[in-house]
């Protein structure tokens, strides 16, 4: 998931739990968002 | 008359051989040259006996020349057996042709056809019955001696031959039942190295692929997220949803794989728990019926409903693993594995069908047995798990079989209590 650019991996986090796909891809994702340190891009998008 | 000192000498000189084959050749070269290296040994100890006899005021002597040239016969084969005898009559010649000469000549010779006999059966049976074969064998062959001693005996005081015979009797009945229960048991030993050896293997094994399986999840959940992500544009053609479609399809087959797999190779946790086992099966089925499509099997799974009984997964998951794989591979070609489950009673009753290659009565009998199988690479080990585990669940395992049309496992475990 490294490849992943920034927009596209927020993006498919939100798909995701929109989607309910399972919770360990979700939790993937996460992992992935968390060490980019975007979590406030999601935290601002959400609202 | 008895000296003790001699006795031991004429152990040890039959122990030695047995020592060092076991130490420098056992296993170490292809089986024919192991029956010579054998004959061979033998041979040196038939000389060795015959050349330190045991003395008596008689003027008799005997030794414990029956020993190592029983051994030859029943560990070495019939050649080795037949090579031994003519050491014996050459060396006893050299000593001198006499009544003794005629005796041996004439004794060995009868004690050669009847020991020729049991050659066979000895090499098939356990330890238990290898001693008695080889007391039996020795108290043939020694009698002979002593009756041949007898009829020629002129001029002994009649008040020596009872303990001489006595001492003769038990001297050699002694020394071959230690030298057998010495040979079977590093016989033993070697078995039991080489079969720990293999176990390790298989662990090592199985390890290493439930590591394969584990590192894999995380690739497949990421492939399978993303192509769901994609499944749910709404902006697909009708062709691109169906590849998504069947893309998706297959990589939950590839998982339910993995998952079923991973909790085969879990490493073996000891408690009992109320399992389905009918679920526990259908896991087994799903694990190997891509193997068996390969070969040419199909297993068809005729299982239904809910039978709980309780037992450890992992052990069950072992037994029926085993017995689907056996039924598998006795087929040669393409075929059909038949499973399915029936209530008996109070009895839950697990059947494989297959139609392989069947076994005769003398093969059911066997089985179960410790290193017995009809596989050309088969550690004979399966089924005597298979059967101890059912057997710790009070169940029961019958067989049927066919030679050329198949066999019928029939597998009994006894249903939970109602909770």
């Amino acid at each position: 998931m490294e490849h992943l650019s920034d927009e596209l991996l927020i993006e498919s986090y939100f798909k995701a739990t929109e989607l309910g796909l399972s919770p360990d891809f979700i939790r993937l994702i996460e992992k992935e968002i968390e060490k980019r340190s975007l979590v406030h891009e999601i935290i601002y998008s959400a609202n | 008359m008895f000296n003790f000192e001699n006795y031991l000498f004429a152990l040890l000189v039959i122990l030695i051989p047995v020592f060092i084959y076991f130490s420098f050749f056992y296993k170490k070269y292809p089986t024919k040259v192991n029956y010579y290296i054998i004959g061979f040994l033998c041979a040196i100890a038939i000389i060795i006996s015959m050349s330190y006899p045991f003395n008596l005021a008689t003027g008799h002597v005997y030794d414990m020349r029956t020993i190592p040239w029983l051994i030859a016969f029943l560990y070495g084969g019939r050649k080795m057996g037949l090579f031994a005898t003519l050491v014996i009559f050459i060396y006893r010649a050299r000593i001198g042709i006499d009544e003794g000469f005629l005796i041996t000549i004439i004794a060995f010779s009868l004690s050669a056809v009847i020991v020729s006999l049991f050659i066979k059966k000895y090499e098939r049976v356990e330890l238990r019955e290898k001693l008695k074969i080889s007391v039996l064998l020795t108290l043939f062959s020694v009698s002979l001696i002593v009756i041949g001693l007898l009829s020629f005996i002129r001029k002994v005081s009649y008040t020596e031959i009872p303990m001489f015979i006595t001492y003769f009797f038990v001297s050699n009945l002694l020394t071959i039942v230690l030298v057998v229960y010495i040979v079977e048991t590093l016989m033993e030993k070697e078995r039991n190295r080489v079969q720990i050896q293999q176990a390790e293997r298989v662990k090592l094994i199985g390890e290493m692929a439930a590591s394969v399986a584990h590192e894999i999840k995380n690739p497949l959940t990421i492939v399978m997220g993303f192509t769901q992500i994609l499944k749910g544009d709404k902006n697909l053609t009708e062709k691109q949803h169906s590849s998504l479609q069947l893309i998706d399809s297959e990589l939950n087959r590839a998982q339910k794989i993995i998952y079923d797999y991973l909790s085969l190779a879990k490493t073996n946790e000891k408690d009992f728990e109320r399992l389905n086992c009918v679920e526990v099966i259908e896991n087994v089925i799903d694990v190997t019926k891509y193997h068996a499509q390969i070969s040419g099997v199909e297993i068809i799974n005729q299982t239904n409903g809910n039978f709980i009984v309780r037992a450890n997964r992992n052990e069950l998951t072992q037994v029926f693993l085993n017995m689907i794989k056996n039924a598998v591979e006795s087929i040669d070609g393409s075929g059909q594995v038949i499973v399915s489950t029936q209530q008996v009673g109070k009895y839950l009753q697990v059947t494989i069908i297959d139609n392989g290659k069947g076994m005769d009565e003398e093969d059911v009998n066997s089985l179960g047995t410790p290193y017995f199988t009809t596989k050309e690479n088969g550690t004979g080990l399966g089924m005597m798990v298979c059967f101890k585990i059912i057997d710790s669940l009070k169940g029961e395992i019958n067989v049927t079989s066919i030679k050329g049309e198949g066999t019928t496992f029939k597998i009994t475990l006894p249903l939970a209590d109602e909770e």
